[in-house]
């Protein structure tokens, strides 16, 4: 095995894992359908040590997957064609920060949360919040353009990222961007976020700082249905209000909140709860909620309040924060669904998503990003059942199928990895993928970087390039 | 040229023009394509690239001069007239814009409605599709890639091709909007753009305050307001335009009063936009925002009359220079890299005559990544037909 012994020169015996137990571990991300085993792991502390990884794959001809905290939930951090993968979790470091500039230089194994963390001192935080934010890495945000509760208002990954470092697929250190976010040329930055690793290795980051707001009001609107809190939502924003966020879980979900530790104290009869988050100046705050309160009666809100402290703010979100820890209740796997349509047509699309659900006895449930049109249909089930699985995946199939009818695509911020590569063709024309793969083969012209991502195989794979497949390549359990 | 046109003409009846060599952009373009359909567009792309001939790729003009030099095209192509589908959905707050629409004629439909087009257009001739190409960023709205969300483009390869779509939060692979908003039509011909539009606020008010005799730091911070929607420092006065729901204008307002502003019934915005707009040497420069008075400085020490937007640490200065005195150019040149070092981020020449341009590079350097860049074009477009000469890493 020379690549491992040169691996472990790069990197010494600390720093690869190659043991059966050690590699099962990294056999799949937070998407455990997909399963593929790496020949080696291995933890660079720098960039050399990445660039010198990356050299040492390319002349052994093994492609390379990056990956961060492994929370993705679309199989793109997994090696699903073997191969090594490059875990930069010890590249944790925050590099500076600049509070009147308000950007931070971070490492790519920073976790997102410790960095609001870090700067929250100097009244700053890091926008993007994704669910995971607790242990997903900033690198791992930039590969899949993470969002998050409070992209409604904040964006996505893409409009925080000011620069990147990167290593490409043949070893070379390019610096995209600036500390100042102006860039010349093609916005190779906004390019590189959210391509899912296949481009290179993003091995620094500097991120945009966003001053915290001055007040923060969180609001708890209960509904008979979901429609009433769909309608409530289209209200608020057709009027030109931005909130923060606007969340809605549905009645299935609440169930399974109030059965769990993260108990809320909901009303189980509940149709849907509808949370809100505006922030800003204490008067505009005021009147935001005033108006936010109006729309949501109007629309048949039968409770409205609103937190009057933090411990309230927190016992709101639970419900929604807590939802992916409660399904653990229900059985041993969770298939985190992420699609997104236009939002006035959420109503009948969840009616549709809950009649799939049920048609194929698979316990089903709903929360989701409402300002943005972003559903995350929950299915909870067991993988050892072989039947159940099968239902799993043709209740998912049908469910993209009719989000991308009503207009909507196949992901709003979990990424296509290894999950929705087969779906790519719903949405794109074969014209259309060879655009994109046109920019793949311009970074990665043997595509070694984060193989078996994003591109449908049916295709894709008889054309692939021999250098391309991993000499260990394990089929898609 | 003569099988070339007869294709053409079977492609584009009518939409072909032949005639003198016509001089722009350094070009000697000696024809003239109007393509009134995608489909038209898409193939004449095609035949072009088969035959090798380099197009000129020409919205309302408004951004022509931000290019390198010379241009090696020889045929003009027009996107104005390309007919496609149209759509503006104010329940989502959507729009799908044919390119060659302009910014104002949408703007003017809209007008009266909940929702705002947010493009900052350049002059009355300004469309949809020449703001995305040049990325072109006003003082309202910020940089149109943060609005764009799908795009219908046409290849030299004369294939329609589609990405992202009409939703607002979208990762269904890669993001090439980005890619090709502000790719100066080296890539492809956008044809179509989804935008998100954005609510028009409860209030607008403007605020001018004197810009001598505070701290420049202290100005920032008040560009910096969360409801100040454009902020600009020019002839040493500092505007603000200040949007949003009355309580957060009202706070903000309050707090700028702080630094002498004073309400004021005039947008001077679109004077501003002009002045921005002037020739004949312009330069950007986009840095930290705090060294926004220190590249200020040295951009009108060179002689350049500057407008700052100290929040987005944009300044610009414009050199009326004489394009045949090599050695001012080169002055004004240096003076763009000196403000460029001292802001920590890039400059652009953002107009300039073609002599002045003429072997330079005008988006400043583009360092390491020249190669990735050039491999970019390649892929897109191999025979290197749409704007050849003019995007980065050509001069």
């Amino acid at each position: 095995m020379r690549l491992v012994s040169a691996l472990r020169a790069i990197v010494g015996d600390d720093g690869i894992l190659v043991r059966d137990e050690e590699l099962f571990v990294y056999e799949a991300d937070g998407l455990t359908l997909h399963r593929g085993r790496p020949v080696a792991v291995v933890l660079p502390r720098d960039k050399t040590e990445v660039q010198r990884i990356v050299r040492s794959c390319r002349e052994h001809e093994v492609p390379f997957v990056p990956r961060g905290a492994g929370t993705g939930l679309s199989g793109g951090a997994t090696a699903i064609e073997g191969g090594v993968i490059i875990e930069l979790q010890r590249m944790n470091r925050i590099v500076r920060v600049d509070e009147n500039d308000r950007f931070a230089i971070v490492q790519p194994g920073v976790v997102n949360a410790d960095l609001s963390k870090a700067v929250a001192h100097l009244d700053l935080f890091y926008a993007p919040d994704p669910s995971s934010q607790q242990a997903c890495t900033i690198g791992g945000n930039v590969a899949e353009n993470s969002g998050g509760p409070h992209t409604l208002k904040y964006g996505t990954t893409t409009n925080h990222i000011l620069g990147l470092e990167l290593v490409t697929p043949d070893g070379e250190c390019l610096q995209l961007g600036s500390e100042a976010g102006g860039t010349n040329g093609y916005d190779l930055v906004g390019t590189v976020v959210g391509s899912e690793g296949t481009l290179g290795i993003v091995t620094e980051v500097t991120v945009r700082l966003t001053p915290v707001p001055e007040t923060v009001a969180t609001m708890l609107g209960i509904f008979d249905g979901v429609v009433e809190a769909c309608r409530a939502v289209g209200a608020v924003i057709g009027a030109g209000l931005v909130p923060a966020a606007m969340e809605i879980v549905d009645q299935r979900t609440i169930n399974a909140v109030e059965d769990s530790r993260y108990a809320a104290g909901l009303p189980r009869d509940a149709g849907a709860i509808l949370i809100v988050e505006a922030d800003g100046s204490s008067a505009s705050v005021a009147r935001q909620v005033e108006r936010i309160r109006e729309f949501a009666e109007a629309s048949g809100a039968r409770d409205f309040q609103v937190a009057r402290d933090e411990a309230e703010r927190v016992r709101f979100w639970r419900a929604r924060k807590g939802a992916f820890g409660a399904m653990g209740r229900l059985a041993p796997d969770l298939y985190v669904h992420d699609a997104v349509v236009p939002r006035k047509k959420l109503p009948e699309i969840l009616a549709a998503v809950c009649e799939i659900g049920d048609r194929h006895g698979l316990k089903l449930s709903n929360v989701f990003h409402a300002g943005d049109g972003n559903l995350h249909p929950n299915i909870s089930f067991d993988r050892r059942d072989a039947e159940e699985m099968e239902r799993v995946i043709a209740a998912g199939e049908e469910i993209l199928r009719i989000c991308v009818e009503a207009g909507g695509v196949i992901t709003g911020e979990h990424g296509v990895g290894t999950e929705k590569r087969d779906y790519m063709r719903l949405l794109f024309s074969e014209a259309d993928l060879d655009a994109m793969m046109k920019l793949r083969l311009a970074f990665d012209p043997e595509r070694v970087c984060n193989p078996g991502k994003i591109f449908p195989t049916t295709r894709f794979c008889a054309e692939s390039n021999p250098k391309a497949r991993g000499y260990d390549e394990v089929p898609i359990s | 040229m003569s099988s070339w046109v007869a294709e053409m003409e079977s492609i584009l009846p009518g939409g072909v023009e032949t005639h003198a060599p016509v001089a722009l952009e350094g070009a000697k373009l000696e024809a003239t394509l109007r393509p009134e359909s995608r489909e038209a567009l898409a193939a004449s792309l095609r035949v072009s690239r088969e035959h090798g001939k380099g197009l000129l790729i020409v919205g309302g003009s408004t951004e022509l001069s931000f290019a390198n030099a010379p241009c090696t095209a020889c045929v003009r192509l027009d996107t104005v007239g390309i007919r496609t589908e149209r759509e503006i959905d104010l329940e989502e707050g959507v729009a799908l814009l044919p390119a060659g629409e302009t910014v104002r004629s949408v703007q003017a439909e809209l007008a009266g409605s909940s929702f705002e087009l947010p493009f900052d257009a350049a002059g009355p001739e300004a469309t949809i599709g020449g703001v995305v190409a040049s990325a072109r960023q006003g003082f309202r709205y910020g940089p149109p890639r943060d609005h764009v969300l799908g795009m219908l483009v046409a290849l030299p390869s004369g294939e329609l091709v589609r990405f992202g779509g009409r939703v607002v939060k979208n990762v269904t692979g890669y993001d090439l909007n980005k890619l090709f908003t502000g790719s100066f039509g080296s890539l492809g011909v956008i044809v179509s753009v989804w935008v998100r539009l954005q609510p028009v606020p409860e209030r607008v008010a403007f605020v001018a305050a004197p810009a001598d005799g505070h701290e420049p730091a202290a100005l920032l911070q008040g560009a910096r307001g969360a409801s100040v929607r454009a902020a600009v420092v020019a002839s040493s006065i500092l505007h603000f335009e200040v949007a949003g729901d009355e309580a957060a204008v009202e706070h903000d307002v309050a707090r700028l009063r702080t630094l002498g502003g004073e309400v004021s019934s005039d947008d001077a915005f679109g004077g501003l936009e002009e002045a921005r707009h002037g020739g004949p040497f312009r330069v950007r420069v986009t840095g930290r925002p705090t060294r926004w008075a220190e590249v200020s400085q040295i951009l009108a020490a060179g002689g350049g009359v500057v407008i700052a937007e100290p929040a987005r640490g944009i300044v610009r200065g414009t050199f009326a220079l004489d394009d045949q005195d090599e050695r001012s150019i080169a002055d004004a040149w240096n003076c763009a890299r000196e403000a460029s070092r001292c802001a920590g981020g890039p400059f652009a020449i953002e107009a300039a005559s073609v002599s002045a341009r003429y072997g330079r590079e005008v988006y400043g350097a583009v360092g390491a990544t020249a190669p990735l860049q050039r491999a970019i074009k390649s892929r897109y477009d191999p025979a290197g037909i749409l704007n050849p000469g003019r995007f980065v890493g050509n001069a």
